[in-house]
């Protein structure tokens, strides 16, 4: 399947509701997720990314908004990846990997520097991400070490920086 | 007379029509051609660089002198940069430049360990893994398309292409096999 990533635009909402809710086993987390950073201040446009097909039909999405990390300095304004979804049927086959790749691609453009994600310890270290322990930042989820993860996206700037992840209301209304 | 005329002006507007689809086409393929041409010199500098890049315990003992870092920073600015272009390609083929951008960062932790006197071992297998596969496959890329920049661009704007494919077949085999 040819399918290319470009950012969201109006048109796309409700697919994106519909990839979000069917790539997680038809529950509405995920979905509610979406539509409530959407409306907030920490959602950022350019970096919720959609995967489509030649039908324009949205097969993967992908979304990192801010958060904050908070350190005893003070408060870091950073990054979280969540969530990324691909449509089942179309998964296992570079989507994702596409999705994660260009977005942090394009964090990087935005001139962030850090980026944070709860997800599988298998599937995001091949992106660059290393558990978030590593820099002396934790988690504000009772979670193993090695699921939350951190990645610099310049070099050296979670150095100094210990501290733990704030995520928006957003994230707790659906935990 | 315009009646009698119709007929020449329908005529001759086709015509024009014609040759204006016909010169858009031509336009628009040479267009294709310079972008997959470009496409090409990426692949055939990736090729290049990490043939050049060639043994790790060169950058070892490179790293060990004085002014190895510098030395390393100016290799590795030309791996980043390249790896920035192959992340703006299409789907699949964008994991390359992920790569390139791993790799460069394997390297930056080699040299850190090297200077705190710390084992480097593991990063020394990376980069020989990782480097192994872009080469793998940047190859087989290049056989694919050889020199013809119009089929480069098929192959890299279409997310089905066969090169596509091959990115996406070895990167599974690749990271599939980092797990084991």
């Amino acid at each position: 399947m040819n399918y290319f990533i470009r950012p969201e635009t109006d048109r796309d909402i409700q697919g994106i509701q519909e990839v979000n809710y069917l790539a997680f086993n038809s529950q509405e987390n995920e979905a509610r997720l979406v539509k409530l950073i959407r409306t907030s201040e920490y959602f950022v446009p350019e970096l919720s990314l959609v995967a489509v097909n030649e039908d324009e039909e949205i097969v993967g999405h992908i979304l990192f908004s801010l958060i904050h990390l908070v350190t005893e300095e003070g408060t870091v304004p950073t990054l979280g990846l969540a969530p990324m979804a691909v449509k089942p049927g179309c998964q296992n086959s570079g989507i994702g990997s596409s999705l994660v790749s260009k977005g942090l691609n394009a964090c990087k453009t935005l001139g962030f520097k850090h980026v944070f994600v709860l997800g599988h310890p298998n599937f995001y270290p091949r992106f660059g991400f290393s558990p978030a322990s590593g820099f002396g930042i934790s988690s504000p989820f009772p979670v193993p070490e090695e699921v939350f993860m951190a990645q610099e996206l310049e070099k050296g700037s979670l150095t100094g920086l210990k501290g733990k992840i704030e995520y928006p209301p957003a994230f707790n209304a659906v935990s | 007379m315009f009646e009698k005329n119709k007929k020449y002006i329908y005529i001759a507007t086709i015509a024009v029509l014609l040759i204006v689809i016909v010169y858009q086409n031509n336009r628009f393929s040479d267009l294709k051609t310079a972008v997959g041409s470009g496409y090409f010199r990426d692949v055939r500098s990736a090729i290049f660089l990490l043939e050049q890049d060639g043994d790790v315990d060169f950058w070892v003992q490179t790293l060990k002198q004085a002014e190895g870092q510098i030395t390393l920073e100016r290799h590795l600015s030309e791996m980043t940069l390249l790896g920035r272009k192959f992340m703006e390609m299409d789907g699949k083929i964008l994991l390359i430049g992920e790569q390139l951008n791993l790799l460069a960062d394997q390297y930056r932790e080699l040299a850190v360990n090297i200077h705190n006197g710390m084992s480097y071992d593991h990063n020394a297998e990376e980069i020989i893994r990782n480097s192994s596969f872009l080469q793998k496959v940047l190859k087989e890329a290049e056989a694919i398309s050889g020199e013809n920049g119009k089929k480069y661009y098929q192959e890299f704007t279409n997310t089905d292409s066969e090169t596509s494919n091959l990115v996406w077949k070895e990167y599974k085999k690749f990271v599939e096999e980092a797990e084991e």
